[in-house]
Parts: structure tokens; sequence; C-alpha cells
């Protein structure tokens, strides 16, 4: 019987052998100890390898993890001491400098000169002067407008009645 | 190839400065023979291209512990034969079928394969080989298709020539009953 009668109505894919021989090779090659570069590894090296690993990182798991607030506190008391010296040079340059600006500044505004009777007719403790350094300027004007705004309707209500 | 050439080769498989393109020499004469003798068995071409790779990563893991107690051929004959054998053992299991429903689904399986041309006298073939039971239907195959020697047989198998004659004389005679039936 010939070969090709042997093989009646059984067929491969055109080039399989040749395409084969090299999917053969690879698949071995990939996955063969290195023992061909004469470096060689226990028998079931990588099957008793791998569960050391895994039982490592088991263990790993099981220990809490323990964070150093020693570092922190060091970094979080410099910050402080940096912004309270900050605070105190702010303030002694505030409390020098803000009567020569006002004294030098042409006050026009109606307005601004009523703020300024107020800034200066309100009595303010060291207490109050120390924290009026944390407060924004936007905001105290807003809260000077609704005060002098409640002012004048109580002024006008008075007139009228 | 002869018995000198034969141990060269293998010496050559065993020393690992050559074994490479000793390994790539063996691939090249005994890729296609080995092929054949495993889709006759599980008859579908992807099959048959597992099995293959499968039989020869065997035989390269193999070939520390090849004692040349037998040619190699047949000791690679071996290799695929129970590769081919445990692949369908598996698949059987997997679908959980049985015999006969294995039978049935090989079949049809080769009727749907692109790499099979559904010849009537060959298919005819197929159902009468998967017909046989399993010894008799290996020692047909390995006569018929692979040419082998009774010798060489009785080594894949581990049985006796006597045995495997017998077997073989009725596996001829069962298939040219269902073929002229």
């Amino acid at each position: 019987m010939t070969s090709k009668n042997k093989h009646r109505g059984f067929e491969v894919p055109k080039g399989y052998f040749e395409n084969n021989k090299n999917s053969i090779l690879d698949a071995i090659y990939k996955e063969k100890p290195s023992e061909e570069s004469n470096f060689n590894i226990p028998e079931d090296y990588f099957k008793t390898s791998k569960k050391e690993i895994l039982d490592q990182i088991e263990k790993q798991k099981k220990q809490a993890p323990v964070i150093s607030l020693f570092k922190n506190r060091i970094i979080t008391g410099i910050a402080a001491s940096v912004l309270f010296l900050l605070a105190i040079t702010f303030y002694l340059q505030l409390t020098q400098d803000t009567p020569q600006i006002v004294e030098n500044t042409p006050l026009t505004d109606p307005l601004l000169n009523q703020k300024e009777n107020i800034h200066h007719s309100i009595p303010l403790s060291k207490k109050d002067k120390m924290l009026a350094i944390f407060v924004d300027d936007i905001a105290s004007d807003e809260l000077i407008n609704d005060f002098l705004f409640e002012e004048e309707i109580a002024s006008t209500l008075e007139e009228d009645f | 190839m002869t018995l000198i050439t034969e141990t060269t080769l293998i010496e050559n498989l065993k020393s690992p400065s050559t074994k490479e393109r000793a390994f790539t020499l063996l691939l090249d004469k005994y890729q296609k023979r080995l092929y054949w003798h495993i889709r006759k068995i599980v008859l579908v071409h992807e099959d048959a291209d597992d099995v293959l790779q499968n039989t020869f990563i065997k035989v390269y893991k193999g070939l520390k512990n090849f004692k040349a107690e037998s040619n190699i051929h047949t000791w690679m004959y071996r290799i695929a034969y129970n590769e081919a054998i445990t692949f369908l053992r598996k698949k059987q299991k997997r679908l959980q079928l049985n015999s006969e429903e294995m039978n049935t689904q090989i079949l049809t399986d080769l009727k749907a394969d692109a790499y099979f041309n559904s010849d009537d006298i060959e298919w005819q073939l197929q159902q009468a080989i998967l017909k046989l039971p399993e010894k008799q239907r290996s020692v047909f195959q390995m006569k018929y298709y692979d040419d082998l020697k009774f010798k060489e047989i009785s080594e894949i198998l581990d049985t006796s020539e006597g045995a495997l004659k017998a077997s073989y004389h009725y596996a001829t005679k069962k298939i040219q009953a269902y073929l002229t039936q």
C-alpha cells in the first residue's frame, strides 16, 4: 500500500509539518529548565519553590503592619513651629505698620471713613487682635457692611417713628 | 536508521552540548510518522496536533531516562500511543460517555473535521475500525497504517507476539465482514 493510499481521506493544513516542527521546539525549549547551559536545578525545584514563596507571602500577610509615628511627629512639630514663628512675625509687623498706613491714606469715601471709625471706635482686646490676623479681609468687609446696613435701617426707623 | 547511527543519535541526545541539534534531527525524522500514528487513533487533526506536541515534550523529558534496551522509534511510538489513548479516555470522561457513545462522538468529530474528506470507502473503514475492541483496533492500525512489525507492536503494547497475531487475524476478519455486508 502506498503512503498516499494509507492516508486516503485524511489531510493536514498546508505547510503543517514545517511549521509544527518549530512550534514543538518552541514548546519544549520554553518550558525546559536551564540544564542545557550546564546550570542544573534540583528535581521538582519549581514545584517546591512555588509552595515556599506562597507560604512566605501568607506568613507575611498574617503579621500586622507596623507604622512608625515618630517620623510624622517630628515633621508635624517642625511645621507647627514654623507656622507659629510666621504668625508672630506677621502679627508684629501688622501692629507696627497698620496705624501709619491708615494715617497716610487720604480717605475720601464716606463709607470707608465710617468703616475706619468703627475700627477705631470698637476697643479690641489683645486676643481679638491676635484672632484678627487669621480673619479674611473680604469676610471682614462683608461683616462691617452688614453691620452698617443694619445701623442705617435702625436710624431710618428711628427717624420715621 | 541503522543501529550505529541510532546509537550515535542517542549519545548526542544525552550530551548537553549536542542535545538540541540531535533532538531537531529526531523531530525531522519522526514527526510525520508519529503524527499519522496518532491521527489514526484520535482521527481529528486538531486533537492529533495536541497529542503530537505532548508526545515530543514527553520524549524530550524522558531522554535522560531512556535506556537503549529498545529502539528509540519503538520507544517513541509507545509514548505516542499512550498519549493518544490517554487523550481519548480523558475526552470520554469529560463528555461523560460510554464506549459506544464515544465511538459515535469520534465519528461525528471526524465528519466535522475540515481536514477529512469523507471518502465513502475510508469512511466505512473508519466505522469498521471503531467497532473493534481496543487491542484489536490498535494492532490493526499499527500493522495496516504504520507497517510496524509484530515484534515492535509487542514492545509498544506490551503484549506477546502470538496474542497480537491472533488479534490482528480477528480484526481483519471483522473488518472484511463489515465492509462486505
